[in-house]
């Protein structure tokens, strides 16, 4: 247990593709891994906020976690996500994927990810993880979507995990990370209140805050599913974890072009990308088709990517 | 795929004003970040350079090059004996320039430039102490120095990391925080500073005006035009310049009289102290405005091989003298090499 679980670097977010006539198992997941693997510092299984159907993924299932982890690489970090509709019903799922964990003596460097806010609010949250962390042996890390919980929750509720209440989480030496999706201002608050904790990472979950300002410990991406080179490259470089090459020829002219892609890109899959970048990667023969139905503006968005971006 | 748009983009300034604050405040909290990771490790580095008997050589590429120039400059400006080493020069016989009694300060933020980690065995086999500044800790470079000073930043402020931001300000600060640190060990006074900053000292002085430093009043030499010798000595002898001007109808300067003019009367008068002041003195001596400053005062001097100028106003109203020492050591100007 001492891998690094939270590593510095492009941690990318898995596109996953549910098979529409048995439940719970996912598409490709072999072809898509080989993939990504050369160029991530970590993965994100994240079903049930990048589903395409929320209600057809459901939170992560005991056999998708059983298919990651037989093929996920030893040592690359695997971030799960656990995040139910109720506090009960997370810590439920946390002891019901740990119990996969141990039946598959599962040695790898693994973590627990949670949008505390989506079932939860800031008062009594520390309690809440304490419990949380008390039934685990592996860490947590924290996930502050404040686009995802104006979505569904009063206008009148905080949509952010509060700083004071972050300084209290950070406590818990087992709460190891957060990422966090929202203004630049937020983000230097929550620097200031887990200084006093330097194990402690805080990573971008909004791939195009990280392009403008990068932040120290790394971006958790769904992007780097279609260009996972570019994703490294530019990450670590924002991250300084390459500067070994300098003076070589040609490097900012490589780094632009990356960045350009990148954004470019993120522009054409932003607005639906758990309905366009499956998409993309099964015509590139990555994954298999999961038969979604497509809008004009996805099919457009589709099409252009296939045009501009090289198939890998 | 896609190329750089050349269009050129006009941005309101609202966009302008909010991105540099965002810029600066980055900047800023690169640095806020750093002041609760400064450690016993930060403590051991200062000591280690103030005990050492050898330099301090820095030594990074890129960026953290320029920084480590930087730092070079602020160390041996401080009283700290410091050089910079490019590691690249380094591998190509510059190394010789180490030895054992130096301290190595190598700066990167990744930890992993190759350049620099290709140095590190030849650095440890000369028995050479390391310390490194380094965002990264756990780096091929962090592992293998002596002594590991973090300096990582929370997020750059420029996109895609084109170019090192918040990680070198950080440094750079670092850097300071050590030089300051050292300089108060050392004791380093004022005085210690301007040694180490003729150049500074010397523009400082040369801007001061004559005004501030000439002698006024009673302390100026003169005599009237038809005093005698023996009297124009003994002003000489009391104001100990080496000369005494001679003053005219209606307080006008009309001539000095100098030592050298005083060896010159001696060959020509046998009782040459009898005589009249204005018959030794030499006219229209040089003169300066009064709101002429040092360095013309010194261009004068030079150019006429004198020692003493007369300070007057635009009507050659006697105001002031001054003498080449004055120049050199007055007040808080004064030389002290």
């Amino acid at each position: 247990m001492d891998q690094i679980v939270t590593p510095r670097g492009l941690i990318c977010s898995l596109a996953l593709v549910p098979n529409p006539e048995n439940r719970g198992l996912f598409l490709g997941l072999e072809s898509l891994l080989a993939h990504l693997q050369p160029a991530v510092a970590g993965l994100l299984l994240d079903p049930m906020f990048w589903c395409p159907d929320t209600n057809n993924c459901g939170p992560t299932s005991s056999s998708l976690l059983e298919e990651i982890i037989t093929l996920v690489p030893s040592g690359l970090p695997l971030w799960v996500r656990i995040t139910g509709t109720s506090a009960e019903q997370t810590i439920y799922i946390c002891r019901q994927l740990e119990t996969v964990c141990r039946q598959l003596n599962y040695q790898g460097p693994l973590a627990w990810v949670d949008t505390p806010l989506f079932y939860h609010s800031n008062r009594g949250l520390p309690e809440h993880y304490r419990n949380l962390l008390s039934d685990t042996e592996f860490t947590l890390i924290a996930d502050n979507d404040p686009f995802l919980i104006r979505k569904i929750k009063n206008k009148t509720k905080r949509k952010n995990i509060r700083t004071a209440v972050l300084k209290k989480l950070v406590q818990e030496p087992r709460l190891v990370g957060l990422v966090h999706r929202g203004d630049l201002g937020r983000g230097i608050n929550y620097q200031r209140a887990v200084r006093g904790q330097p194990t402690f990472l805080i990573y971008d979950g909004g791939e195009r805050s990280f392009l403008e300002r990068p932040s120290a410990s790394g971006v958790v991406s769904v992007g780097a599913n279609l260009l996972p080179q570019d994703w490294r490259t530019i990450t670590l470089s924002s991250l300084n974890l390459d500067d070994s090459y300098p003076h070589q020829a040609g490097r900012f002219r490589h780094l632009w072009e990356s960045g350009q892609r990148v954004r470019t890109l993120q522009k054409y899959y932003d607005h639906a990308p758990a309905r366009i970048i499956p998409a993309v990667l099964a015509a590139w023969k990555l994954i298999q088709k999961n038969g979604h139905s497509l809008t004009l503006e996805d099919q457009k968005a589709i099409e252009w990517i296939l045009e501009h971006v090289p198939e890998p | 795929m896609v190329r750089p748009n050349k269009k050129k983009i006009r941005r309101s300034a609202a966009e302008i004003i909010r991105e540099a604050k965002d810029v600066l405040r980055i900047e800023a909290e690169g640095i806020f970040g750093l002041i609760d990771r400064v450690d016993s490790e930060f403590a051991q580095a200062v000591n280690w350079i103030y005990e050492s008997r050898g330099r301090v050589i820095v030594t990074g590429i890129g960026k953290s090059g320029i920084v480590g120039r930087k730092i070079v400059a602020t160390l041996n400006s401080t009283g700290t004996k410091s050089l910079f080493l490019h590691p690249v020069e380094a591998l190509h016989g510059d190394l010789g320039m180490v030895s054992s009694d130096d301290i190595i300060l190598v700066l990167s933020s990744s930890g992993e430039t190759e350049e620099l980690t290709a140095i590190l065995p030849t650095l440890k086999d000369l028995g050479t102490r390391i310390i490194c500044f380094t965002g990264n800790t756990e780096s091929a470079l962090g592992r293998n120095s002596d002594l590991t000073v973090y300096a990582g930043v929370e997020r750059e402020a420029c996109p895609l990391g084109l170019a090192p931001t918040a990680s070198t300000t950080a440094m750079l600060a670092l850097g300071d925080a050590v030089c300051v640190t050292l300089l108060n060990r050392h004791e380093f006074q004022l005085e210690d500073f301007r040694r180490c900053h003729p150049g500074g000292a010397l523009g400082e002085r040369l801007r001061v005006p004559i005004e501030a430093i000439m002698r006024t009043g009673s302390s100026i030499p003169s005599v009237p035009k038809d005093t005698l010798v023996a009297e124009a000595i003994k002003e000489m002898d009391a104001k100990a310049l080496g000369a005494t001007l001679v003053i005219g109808d209606t307080a006008r300067l009309v001539g000095i009289v100098t030592d050298g003019d005083l060896r010159r009367g001696l060959r020509k008068y046998e009782r040459l102290l009898e005589k009249p002041v204005n018959s030794i003195m030499s006219k229209n001596p040089k003169t300066i405005q009064v709101k002429g400053s040092v360095a013309d005062a010194l261009e004068i001097m030079e150019e006429y091989q004198i020692t003493v100028l007369a300070v007057t106003d635009p009507k050659e109203k006697l105001l002031g003298i001054i003498h080449l020492h004055d120049l050199l050591g007055k007040g808080y100007i004064k030389f002290t090499l």
